[in-house]
């Protein structure tokens, strides 16, 4: 009974997570006014938007050794495999992509409800659920970025983490950090149980260290690096260089510097730059105030290090894409005491994921 | 305005790690009682107030003179202050150490994180100077003699990226490891207050006269270390002038925590006809101590 129970909560959430986002796609695209064929445009617009051919190339080619391909080597590889894999089936990188990220959005959606209901308690979980899947950057999640199957491998991890399952966790860690640069920072949280775990047992138990299989897929991309171009940081020197011009510096300069590009170009202030201004102080202050909550520390401190992780890149220009990852949000806005203050957010949450979804279909400087 | 941003964001980071640590700390079950965890979470809070409004204070002089190039936002501590109050010449001192080790891990940023560190032994000065006013005297009492303390004159140093800040706050915490009876505690304190700045002699003074003169009442205990400190004082500011160790002017600041201790026993000064215009006057003679150490 409990197991048909679960059953039929796992497909609500995960058809809730997915319908959601694609609603929110389709209306975007009704508000254009067009009148063509949505998945055909859906097709044809999205093959080469942003990442994403650079994803299809990988899965075709791998990595090149030589020539202009060669920069390609700053994508993880795991989501390129996978689009490879299930390219066996589809025939086709695109459509491959596309259904592996809404899978992996949906178990998202799932996890993120179950994680949260460990923490927090089944009415309060329901509110992580609805802000997470109304986060004004979702949209990233159905086409074919990384960020589904990210998002999908970092609530798991901290789920599982939070449960003391070390070996799971441990798996699912070296998944995220071999999907995204920010996977490594579940190593936090993942330390931080594993010690306090041990402390309260009082004796050191082995099977904690499994949490540092989650470093293991930053040092297997690394090693990729290594094999295919001759130096484990082959990466950071592309990164460095045209078209993404992304050096690692402080927060401070990084912040500075977005401050100053905002406020010579309106536009992209506003799609860009402001905005993830915002949401770095947004979310520090966030976090402080789950701490205030009594939220897990963990969890906090996994917010703080993603945080921190991301916005050490310079010439940051997808800081809200990558704030989707900031899974502690989710669990903080539950947690706030404030019914109209939630009611507002998430309005501004509904409001904002439209207009940056219609951006996407534009072609704007949403990345 | 953009440096203002992107170093109150460097600065929340910083804090939000330092705040991780603590509640870390806790978890582990480091013997800490809950008074205590209530006092250092209210003390960091309004320290940080006390800091802000300095930094603010100084910011808006230092502008409001300095011409279009050569504004600075709050946080340009080094355009802002005077060399004098912030960089006390060339005396060895684990402050640069550990602002060079601070820094490989963050870019190279030496200034930057001379800046964290300040605070961080702004905030630790400051908590540890409420927890010791809190054991000695009443909240009510204790609150007071906290904002005299840090209303007083060159009360900036406490966050000054200089080996002076480090002094302070481990002076403080050999003050009150010393007053709690840990005495292997407060021998490190006082040997890092020394690695720290010359004026931790006092403090090493200090430890070795609570070793020899174990027995003395408590009465006089307190008198004589608020004697010895000034005396201590005098004596590093001539060693510090006299080998050009930067300005000497401004180390007294730390060493009148002791005389603010012995203030709060005198009911005739805590009464509020006397504490309240006392208050008044020693914030004018802050807001000249401060305005004579901007770069106007």
């Amino acid at each position: 009974m409990a197991e048909k129970k679960n059953v039929k909560l796992f497909l609500e959430l995960f058809f809730g997570t997915i319908l959601i986002h694609w609603l929110v796609v389709i209306l975007s695209y009704w508000l254009l006014g067009e009148d063509g064929n949505i998945f055909v445009d859906f097709y044809n617009k999205f093959t080469e938007t942003g990442d994403t051919p650079h994803y299809m190339y990988i899965a075709e080619n791998w990595y090149a050794s030589s020539g202009e391909k060669a920069n390609l080597i700053v994508f993880y590889p795991l989501f390129p495999l996978l689009m490879k894999i299930v390219g066996f089936l589809v025939r086709d990188y695109f459509v491959a992509g596309v259904l592996i990220s809404n899978v992996c959005m949906g178990i998202s959606g799932y996890y993120m409800y179950r994680l949260a209901k460990e923490e927090l308690g089944a009415s309060k979980a329901m509110d992580s659920f609805i802000i997470y899947v109304l986060y004004p950057f979702g949209a990233f999640m159905v086409l074919v970025f990384t960020e589904g199957l990210s998002m999908m491998l970092v609530i798991m991890c901290l789920y599982y983490i939070r449960k003391k399952k070390w070996a799971v966790a441990g798996i699912l860690g070296l998944l995220a950090s071999l999907s995204k640069s920010q996977g490594i920072a579940l190593l936090v949280p993942a330390v931080y149980e594993a010690i306090i775990y041990m402390k309260n047992k009082k004796k050191f138990d082995i099977k904690t260290l499994s949490v540092f299989l989650i470093p293991c897929g930053t040092l297997m991309y690394l090693l990729i690096n290594k094999l295919v171009l001759g130096d484990f940081l082959a990466f950071a020197k592309y990164e460095s260089e045209a078209p993404w011009y992304n050096t690692s510096n402080w927060i401070a300069d990084n912040i500075s510097q977005q401050f100053g590009m905002g406020m010579t170009n309106y536009t992209l202030a506003l799609e860009i730059y402001w905005i993830q201004i915002f949401l770095y102080f947004a979310l520090i202050i966030l976090l402080l105030y789950g701490l205030k909550k009594k939220v897990p520390a963990s969890l906090i401190a996994f917010g703080g290090a993603h945080i921190f992780l991301s916005f050490l890149h310079g010439w940051l220009i997808s800081g809200p894409r990558y704030m989707m990852g900031c899974v502690t949000m989710y669990i903080v806005y539950a947690v706030i005491d404030n019914k109209y203050v939630k009611g507002i957010i998430a309005l501004l949450f509904g409001l904002l994921a439209v207009f940056y979804t219609v951006g996407l279909w534009q072609g704007q400087a949403i990345m | 305005m953009e440096n203002f941003v992107g170093n109150a964001a460097g600065i929340l980071m910083i804090a939000l790690i330092v705040v991780l640590f603590w509640t870390f700390l806790m978890e582990l079950s480091v013997p800490v009682t809950e008074k205590t965890k209530v006092l250092v979470k209210r003390y960091a809070l309004i320290c940080a107030g006390f800091i802000f409004v300095q930094m603010l204070a100084a910011g808006i002089m230092y502008n409001f003179y300095a011409s279009d190039d050569a504004r600075a936002n709050l946080f340009n501590l080094t355009a802002i202050w005077k060399s004098g109050a912030y960089e006390y010449g060339s005396l060895p001192s684990i402050f640069y150490l550990l602002r060079g080790l601070f820094a490989l891990a963050l870019f190279g940023k030496v200034e930057a994180c001379g800046l964290y560190i300040g605070l961080l032994c702004a905030v630790i000065t400051s908590v540890t100077a409420g927890l010791i006013l809190n054991d000695m005297y009443d909240e009510d009492k204790a609150g007071k003699l906290y904002i005299f303390y840090m209303c007083l004159p060159g009360a900036y140093v406490m966050f000054l990226p200089a080996p002076y800040a480090m002094f302070l706050a481990f002076f403080m915490l050999y003050i009150y490891s010393a007053g709690k009876g840990k005495k292997i505690l407060a021998a490190i304190f006082a040997l890092l207050s020394v690695a720290a700045h010359l004026a931790g002699i006092i403090t090493i003074c200090l430890l070795i006269a609570d070793l020899l003169f174990n027995n003395i009442s408590e009465k006089y205990k307190e008198l004589a270390t608020f004697i010895a400190c000034a005396c201590g004082q005098l004596i590093a500011l001539l060693v510090c002038v006299a080998v050009g160790g930067g300005m000497g002017a401004v180390l007294w600041f730390g060493l009148l925590f002791p005389g603010v201790c012995l203030m709060g026993k005198s009911d005739f000064i805590m009464r509020d006809e006397i504490y309240k215009p006392l208050i008044a006057v020693v914030v004018l003679i802050s807001g000249f101590c401060l305005m004579y150490n901007i770069n106007l």
